[in-house]
């Protein structure tokens, strides 16, 4: 039994409403400043991990956190290393079983540049972990398996979402709605993901100092109201009670990435460390539980392997990373060129890539 | 390609509007066959083979029985039928199961073997089309049915994409008559198909996926973590989360088979307003829940040889329905219990303990709602201990609710669905959407094409009932 509704005025006339609406929304995001970006989504990842290992020795792959992704420019790298950059850096990760699934993978022959971070040697599990077991996963099944339906699907949703401010940087239009719209303070975008999966961040469009001290405490493992009064002196405080922490499992960790590191080299590839710049109350955080001489000397010993330490080398001082953590999007270019420039003159790139491999 | 895919809506457009444009019947049809071999394709090319060839054997099959008069002969054809599509399934969805319990079997035995793991692919759908196959051949078997379709037309009856992958349950006898007879929808069918797929779309996308699903899954994913309030919140939200979810794919189902102009009949009928089990499960997945009654309930015996044989004919169709959901004894266990339920109850009937029409029907509702939603969590838990984790976080005291504002709401939008099935309970739904004005129709359309914008985006969960 058909219900005696004029449908099709009736639901052109929904859809209609609907546009409007949604139109509605972009116009008002857009008013307050957000743009469309990129989806850093798991099949974005995949993709570049099957990209990772079809490029062979061409590849420089990017393994690693949010200070990879936000500080490393890879159209910089790509114009001074002549290598194809991938970014697998996963945000709020330890790249380490990122770095073991590469080790494994005989395709990998390229220059892989890994994230050090004193605290994520011998991290496991979280969102690293779950990639690569994806990773594998997918790699394992029989081409012909693979579903046209679920490629036309990742492809479509990217287009539409890379276009409509209700979709930045992850966000959905529920949240959108809730979270930017909303609220009667002005939120403001600052992060913008690129289709490479590398992240600009302009801290510009932050408040300042509260969400520096927000970086800090997170830092610290916290929970501080940072709009509490003389929160400096409260943070200040925190971080002179800090003591070094024990390097025992970091030492085998390091032994284990050593081994890691030296499957990939076996089959002519390079694995290089480096370690970005931090700075103010984060980098002291870093500096007081992670002691240099325990842990970065000791894991470049351990290791054998190339590292690069932003604080030590005299090129990479002085950028300043406006929440203590992250490079603004404004010095990764110059940041990205000093890097590379100085692994070409440590020799940690091959000949042809405008270095004499170590 | 699941009906909540960009994916989709391009298909069923393209579709559509070649649907439309060509000329005759006879066009119309192959263009639908091809174009559900395309959707099934779309899913895993390699599995339309199976699908074909499953298609085929039955199709064959009934031939030879409708034409055949020796009763031996029509009996080890039909034998023959039942154990290509009962082997395909066993195979695909059971294959792995019966290995790995075999391999328990002969640990307790003192045996240690392991399974070589073969890998095996459920094809999706496989449940639904072999059931929606077997029909046909028991039809034409018992003489219910004559055996003269043309290839493509039963091809279109077995694949055709509405119902292909995850049901309704369709008889051969309901669709095939209409893919024989040429119609052309009419503009008011189009406009109701459309409106139904977008209050499916809407269950699914924003009541299943949104609402009910992230309160369920945190808690079934540690249930020692939560409280009284928090598992029963849980509890609840997966009531809501497979009607919704489910109920949701069905009336998508429906809507875009009335938009090609085919009727599909109704697969849920306001089932949490059930005043006991066997009401249950005539408003419950009914495509199933009569296909069990008529092809393997009424055969084992049915009503008939007293109470016993009854009673033991219903637990066998029961735990067969259970495990039709999937390889797992989680689900035998929730088929068992629905089946001591439907046979308890219906001792009590028999000795005049539960009168059908006394007056506490709405005190019989409540109870069995809460009975049916107790009996979902073996069906949702992957396994035993999980289950038992979330029987025990429903007494469990002390711990402050968690979830706060989901878990609320998710108790709330239940209290309001089962309301909505009591009030609706002996009604339908178009003749309500009917009476409601101009204003009120409009509304309810564009607040579930905004609800569903707004929820876009997430994790794209397939439907529920996919798997089985």
């Amino acid at each position: 039994m058909l219900p005696q509704v004029p449908w099709p005025g009736l639901l052109a006339a929904a859809v209609l409403l609907f546009f409007a609406a949604a139109i509605g929304m972009e116009m008002r995001l857009d008013a307050l400043g957000y743009q469309p970006t990129a989806r850093d989504s798991q099949e974005r990842w995949q993709a570049a991990r099957a990209r990772a290992s079809r490029l062979g020795e061409r590849a420089l792959i990017l393994v690693g956190a949010s200070r990879f992704q936000l500080g490393l420019d890879l159209d910089v790298l790509r114009r001074e290393t002549g290598l194809e950059p991938v970014q697998l850096a996963l945000d709020g990760s330890g790249g380490e079983p990122i770095l073991a699934g590469l080790a494994n993978d005989p395709k990998i022959r390229g220059t892989v540049l890994v994230e050090y971070y004193d605290h994520t040697v011998g991290a496991r599990g979280g969102v690293a972990e779950d990639m690569q077991r994806r990773h594998e996963k997918s790699s394992g099944r029989l081409r012909l398996w693979k579903r046209p339906a679920e490629r036309s699907e990742t492809r479509l949703t990217e287009w539409l979402h890379e276009r409509l401010n209700a979709y930045a940087d992850g966000a959905n239009p529920w949240s959108s709605l809730r979270w930017r719209i909303l609220p009667a303070a002005e939120a403001r975008q600052y992060l913008v993901t690129r289709p490479d999966r590398s992240r600009l961040a302009d801290y510009a469009r932050v408040d300042m100092p509260d969400f520096y001290y927000r970086r800090v405490a997170r830092t610290l493992g916290e929970e501080i109201d940072v709009k509490g009064p003389s929160i400096e002196a409260l943070l200040a405080q925190r971080i002179a009670a800090l003591k070094a922490e024990d390097n025992a499992d970091f030492l085998a960790a390091s032994r284990e990435v050593g081994r890691m590191a030296e499957q990939i080299r076996a089959r002519g590839g390079q694995v290089i460390f480096v370690a970005m710049p931090s700075s103010g109350m984060v980098r002291e955080i870093e500096r007081r539980r992670y002691p240099r001489e325990r842990f970065w000397e000791r894991f470049v010993a351990e290791t054998g392997l190339p590292g690069i330490h932003s604080d030590h080398e005299p090129e990479l001082r002085g950028y300043a990373c406006p929440d203590g953590s992250h490079l603004d999007v404004r010095d990764r270019g110059r940041y990205t060129a000093a890097l590379a420039d100085l692994m070409k003159r440590k020799g940690f790139l091959a000949p042809d890539q405008g270095g004499t491999r170590q | 390609m699941v009906f909540n895919s960009f994916t989709f809506l391009i298909f069923f457009a393209v579709v559509f509007g070649l649907y439309w444009l060509l000329p005759g019947w006879a066009a119309r049809k192959w263009l639908l066959l091809i174009a559900s071999y395309v959707f099934y394709g779309a899913w895993s090319p390699p599995y339309v083979f199976l699908l074909l060839a499953s298609t085929f054997l039955d199709w064959w099959l009934a031939r030879l029985i409708g034409r055949s008069a020796d009763p031996r002969r029509r009996r080890w054809l039909l034998v023959a039928s039942l154990a290509g599509n009962l082997g395909l399934l066993g195979y695909f969805k059971y294959g792995s199961f019966l290995l790995d319990n075999f391999a328990v079997l002969l640990a307790s035995a003192g045996i240690a073997w392991q399974p070589v793991d073969a890998g095996i692919v459920l094809p999706i759908g496989i449940s639904f089309y072999t059931f929606a196959s077997l029909s046909y051949t028991i039809d034409v078997y018992r003489g219910e049915m004559r055996a003269d379709s043309k290839f493509s037309d039963y091809a279109l009856f077995v694949s055709f994409f509405p119902h292909l992958v995850a049901g309704p349950i369709l008889r051969a006898r309901n669709l095939l008559p209409q893919i024989a007879a040429p119609r052309r929808p009419t503009l008011n069918e189009v406009g109701w198909g459309l409106a139904l797929f977008c209050f499916g779309l809407f269950c699914k996308v924003v009541m299943a996926d949104a609402l009910f699903a992230p309160v369920v899954d945190e808690v079934f994913a540690a249930p020692g973590k939560f409280g009284a309030a928090d598992t029963w919140a849980a509890a609840l939200a997966f009531s809501g989360q497979i009607y919704y979810d489910f109920n949701g794919y069905s009336l998508c189902a429906i809507g875009l088979a009335l938009c090609f102009g085919y009727a599909f009949p109704d697969n849920f009928r306001h089932p949490y307003a059930a005043v006991g089990f066997s009401d249950f499960w005539r408003r419950w997945h009914i495509s199933l829940s009569t296909w069990l009654r008529d092809y393997l309930y009424i055969p084992l015996g049915g009503n008939r040889g007293g109470a016993w044989r009854a009673g033991r004919s219903l637990m066998l169709t029961m735990l067969i329905g259970g495990l039709w959901h999937g390889a797992s004894w989680m689900f035998v266990l929730w088929g068992g219990l629905h089946g001591f339920y439907l046979w308890a109850e219906r001792l009590l009937q028999r000795n005049g303990a539960v009168a059908p029409d006394e007056g506490r029907q709405r005190l019989r509702q409540v109870l069995t709602f809460v009975v049916v939603t107790l009996t979902w969590i073996p069906f949702r838990a992957p396994d035993a201990d999980t289950a038992l984790g979330i029987l025990a976080g429903l007494f469990r005291s002390g711990l402050p609710p968690m979830l706060d504002l989901p878990g609320l709401a998710a108790i709330a939008a239940m209290i309001f669905t089962v309301a909505w099935h009591m009030s609706m309970r002996e009604r339908r739904f178009e003749p309500v959407i009917a009476a409601w004005g101009k204003s009120r129709q409009l509304a309810t359309v564009t607040g579930c094409l905004a609800a569903m914008y707004l929820f876009s985006g997430g994790d794209q969960r397939a439907f529920i009932y996919f798997q089985f």
